[in-house]
């Protein structure tokens, strides 16, 4: 019985990463935008209108003085979405950027 | 466990819980610190860092990659995700040490390069081994969640501080 739900386990887990690998198609172009509008020295203001403009999710990380965001596609599913954060220095301007696919399992 | 003066209590959880409509009664742990004072929270994860199904054909789940944040809308697994909620208890601690705990703990994870298996080390084990390193104890989980009584801290040994980097331990910016 146990082994049954092993097996059950693991294949549920491998169709909810499957995703056909949604949002890793849409990564290089959310990651073109965002190294085509931000640049290092950005204030604030523009890197949350670039994440805004760019339909990222975000909240401000006061603890690692960082952006964190999210961007999601109905069409991919709820635990594939590509994860964002936009790092800033002690005067509030941004130094750099990273985007990847995550995903939630369990 | 260090009572500081003018330190501000936390909760240590709730852990929550997130369903998953594709594996019906199998639940994806988020441990999230709660300031008693003011209400902020912050959080972290643990999830698989594959890319896709051939990925896990050819490679298996890959390493367990760790998120930290502010809990909020811009976190990976958001309030409005979350569908059961865990407390699990109330420490003495100050909140930013906590939070800074908690980097340190995520930081770590990624240096590690933890295989990630559906059965554990996974992401509930992450989380589980998360609380246990903050309360000395680790909870049994009210939902199915495989992976929680394993530990993910074989080689990423506490205590957990903040990395002097701020990305320190995280995949890293594309150059």
């Amino acid at each position: 019985m146990n082994r049954v739900r092993n097996v059950i386990v693991v294949l549920m887990t491998a169709l909810t990463l499957s995703g056909c690998g949604c949002m890793k198609k849409k990564l290089p172009e959310l990651r073109s935008v965002l190294e085509k509008e931000l640049k290092a020295g950005d204030t604030s203001g523009r890197v949350e209108e670039v994440l805004k403009n760019a339909g990222v999710v975000y909240s401000y990380d006061e603890y690692q003085n960082r952006y964190q965001g999210n961007v999601y596609d109905s069409q991919c599913g709820p635990y594939e979405g590509i994860s964002v954060y936009v790092y800033l220095d002690d005067s509030k301007k941004m130094t750099e950027f990273e985007a990847f696919v995550s995903y939630t399992s369990l | 466990m260090y009572f500081i003066p003018h330190a501000k209590s936390i909760e240590s959880g709730p852990i929550d819980f997130i369903d998953f409509d594709s594996m019906p009664g199998a639940y994806h742990q988020v441990v999230i610190l709660t300031d008693t004072e003011t209400g902020s929270q912050f959080a972290t994860r643990g999830g698989p860092a594959n890319e896709g199904f051939l990925d896990i054909v050819k490679n298996g789940f890959g390493t367990i990659r760790a998120q930290v944040g502010s809990y909020d809308a811009g976190f990976k697994d958001s309030p409005s995700s979350v569908v059961t909620t865990q407390n699990v208890s109330t420490i003495p601690t100050d909140y930013a040490v906590s939070v800074s705990r908690a980097i340190g703990f995520a930081s770590a994870i990624n240096k590690s390069d933890i295989p990630y298996s559906p059965f554990g080390p996974n992401s509930n084990s992450y989380a589980s081994t998360f609380v246990e390193s903050l309360t000395g104890t680790r909870p049994a989980p009210t939902q199915f969640a495989p992976g929680w009584g394993e530990s993910v801290s074989s080689s990423a040994q506490p205590p957990y501080s903040a990395p002097t980097s701020y990305y320190d331990g995280y995949p890293g910016p594309k150059k």
